[in-house]
């Protein structure tokens, strides 16, 4: 039986409250909402440039001195030990992952690390009916 | 093509027995192209005073098989690994005894001019100042083609770019010893390897010459893309 409010809100003073229509979209399950027993892997692994500024004042002194490099000791001693902090760094942060611990920037774990956790209590199996 | 002891063919049932993966006992191994160890082996000790000392309770070397040692490898006091690794680079056919034979006499070239100079040097003070052990000479001449920078391609969007990036100490080993005897074997035929190494290493002691130039080029190709330094890969 349609209704008065249905009848009257098609005129044109009154097509603007669209409180009064019935939704015309009926609510459908896409996706079930369940949370999965996994963790995204995206953005874990992006090794960035290390020692970027130690290595343009290298290459500030090596143009000033014709690429000589037994003239830019300092400078290439900076980098060279930039770069071997850097290789430290990366070793330590590797070998937390492996050892479950939190990561030095973050303060989170790895996601294989998570996924192992969760995999462990895994969501109990639900059903949902997926509509047309 | 492997070769195993008792004659059987790789694919045959016998042979899927022993998985050298798992075996610690290093006694039965297939020669491929180089000798294959297990993961577990560790390094032999070439040094003497590390090898009269103790080692500690909980040293890996108790507990895990060990390589066996090569036959250029000795206890020696005038053993230098770095020396033995030139030998092998500049080792063409597997002709070990020739190879070595040319690095002696590049040492003994650059040994005989050093002296040389020496004794036909009059002042003092630059007496003292002239280097006549040839494995320093060769050591510095390698230091100083080393580049302490490379170019490796990292692709972005399709396009592969040269990235300046800082060259691990393996990589410069390998690259200034490999320049090096590239650098020689570009040369003239008429003149002796050894002749032409002992040349070429005493540029390289100078901060001169063909390799040097070379190290310089790539670092000038370097500071070129210096803007792609900062790309993530």
């Amino acid at each position: 039986m349609p209704k008065l409010s249905d009848v009257v809100c098609k005129t044109a003073p009154l097509r603007k409250f669209n409180n009064y229509k019935p939704n015309p979209y009926k609510y459908k399950i896409v996706l079930p909402p369940v949370l999965r027993d996994e963790v995204s892997n995206r953005g874990q692994k992006t090794n960035k440039a290390v020692c970027v500024q130690e290595m343009s004042t290298m290459m500030v002194c090596f143009k000033r001195n014709n690429y000589d490099e037994s003239l830019c000791h300092k400078e290439v001693t900076d980098f060279t030990k930039c770069v071997v902090n850097a290789k430290e760094a990366r070793r330590r942060q590797e070998q937390a992952i492996t050892e479950g611990k939190t990561l030095e920037g973050t303060g989170k774990q790895s996601a294989p690390v998570v996924n192992k956790l969760l995999s462990r209590y895994p969501q109990p199996k639900s059903h949902f009916y997926l509509g047309k | 093509m492997i070769k195993l002891v008792n004659g059987s063919d790789p694919g045959s049932s016998a042979s899927q027995v022993f998985k050298t993966e798992n075996c610690l006992c290093s006694n039965w191994l297939p020669h491929v192209r180089t000798l294959r160890y297990d993961v577990n082996h560790q390094e032999p000790t070439i040094d003497k005073s590390k090898l009269f000392g103790t080692i500690e309770e909980d040293d890996i070397r108790r507990f895990k098989p060990i390589k066996a040692a090569t036959n250029d490898q000795s206890t020696s006091v005038f053993y230098s690994a770095t020396l033995e690794k030139f030998i092998n680079m500049v080792m063409k056919d597997g002709k070990k005894l020739v190879a070595r034979k040319i690095v002696n006499e590049m040492l003994e070239n650059i040994k005989m001019t050093q002296v040389e100079k020496f004794n036909r040097c009059e002042n003092e003070k630059e007496k003292m100042e002239i280097e006549c052990n040839p494995e320093i000479i060769f050591n510095q001449g390698l230091e100083n083609i080393k580049p302490v920078l490379m170019l490796t391609p990292i692709i972005k969007g399709g396009v592969s770019y040269k990235v300046p990036v800082a060259c691990p100490v393996h990589r410069q080993k390998f690259l200034a010893m490999k320049w090096l005897v590239e650098s020689c074997r570009d040369r003239e035929r008429k003149i002796p390897m050894g002749k032409k190494l002992a040349y070429e290493i005493f540029d390289a002691y100078k901060n001169e010459g063909k390799c040097v130039r070379r190290k310089q080029e790539l670092l000038r190709q370097c500071e070129e893309n210096r803007a792609f330094a900062h790309f993530r890969y």
